[in-house]
C-alpha cells in the first residue's frame, strides 16, 4: 500500500504565533499554513509608513502584553478557524521597527479564495481590536523621540 | 493579600514604573481600589480610556482583585 506523505504539515497554532523583535518574513508566514489540502493563500503585511500625523518618522517602537496577547490571538485564531475552515498564522514585531518594514503579518489558507480573504480581513481586524499590543513611541527624523 | 499590577505603554509613562505589588483588602472592586489607592492616582482621571485585564483577561472596573491576581491596566491597543 503506497503511503502519502503531506508536502508540508501543518504546523501546532503555537508556532502559527510569533511576537518577536526580530524582522517578520513573508516565506514564513507562507510556509507556516500551507498544505496540498488548501488552494489559496492570502497574506496581509502591516508595515511602518514614513509619516505619522504629518511629521517624518524612522521607526516605531512597539510593546506588548506577551502572554496575554498570545492568548487572545489564539482565541481569534480559533473563531476564524472554525468558522471558515481555514489555516491561519498570525505574527507581530515588537520593539524598535524601522519604516518600510513589516509589523503585522497574517496569512490564511482556504480551500478557496473567499474563505481566505474572510478569513484575513476578520483576523486582521480582530487582532488590532482585541491584542494588547501598542505604538508605544513614534520616533521622529532629526529630531530624536517624541 | 497582594495582587500583581502591571502598567503598559502610556500606563507606565503615567505611573512612572511598569509593575507594582499593592496590598488590598480581600476582595475589593478595581473601582474602589483606584479611588482608595493614592498610588494609582495618576490613572483615576484616565477611567474612561483605560482598559483593564485580571490574569490576562479583559475586565471592568467592576471586577473583584483577589489575592495573587495579576492586574494590567493598558491604554486601548494600536497594534498592527
Amino acid at each position: 500500500m503506497e503511503m502519502k506523505l503531506p508536502l508540508c504539515p501543518l504546523s501546532a497554532v503555537d508556532e502559527r504565533i510569533n511576537l518577536t523583535e526580530q524582522a517578520l518574513s513573508l516565506d514564513s508566514a507562507f510556509s507556516l499554513i500551507r498544505s496540498p489540502d488548501y488552494g489559496a493563500v492570502v497574506l496581509f503585511a502591516g508595515t511602518v509608513r514614513s509619516l505619522e500625523d504629518g511629521k517624518p518618522i524612522h521607526g516605531i517602537i512597539y510593546e506588548a502584553y506577551t502572554e496575554m496577547a498570545v492568548k487572545e490571538i489564539k482565541k481569534i485564531i480559533a473563531a476564524a478557524e472554525a468558522r471558515w475552515q481555514v489555516k491561519l498564522s498570525v505574527q507581530h514585531r515588537l520593539g524598535y521597527v524601522p519604516t518600510g518594514e513589516i509589523s503585522f503579518l497574517v496569512s490564511a489558507a482556504g480551500k478557496h479564495r473567499p474563505e481566505a480573504f474572510e478569513a484575513c480581513r476578520f483576523t486582521v481586524d480582530e487582532a488590532k481590536e482585541k491584542v494588547p499590543i501598542w505604538k508605544a513611541q513614534y520616533l521622529q527624523e532629526k529630531q530624536g523621540v517624541e | 493579600m497582594s495582587a500583581k499590577f502591571l502598567f503598559f505603554a502610556q500606563c507606565a509613562d503615567w505611573m512612572g514604573r511598569k509593575d507594582m505589588e499593592i496590598s488590598c483588602p480581600n476582595p475589593i472592586k478595581i473601582k474602589e481600589l483606584l479611588k482608595k489607592t493614592e498610588i494609582l492616582s495618576p490613572l483615576v482621571n484616565k477611567k474612561d480610556f483605560l482598559k483593564v485585564a485580571v490574569n490576562q483577561t479583559m475586565a471592568d472596573l467592576e471586577k473583584e482583585v483577589c489575592d495573587g491576581d495579576e492586574v494590567a491596566f493598558m491604554p486601548p491597543f494600536s497594534g498592527g
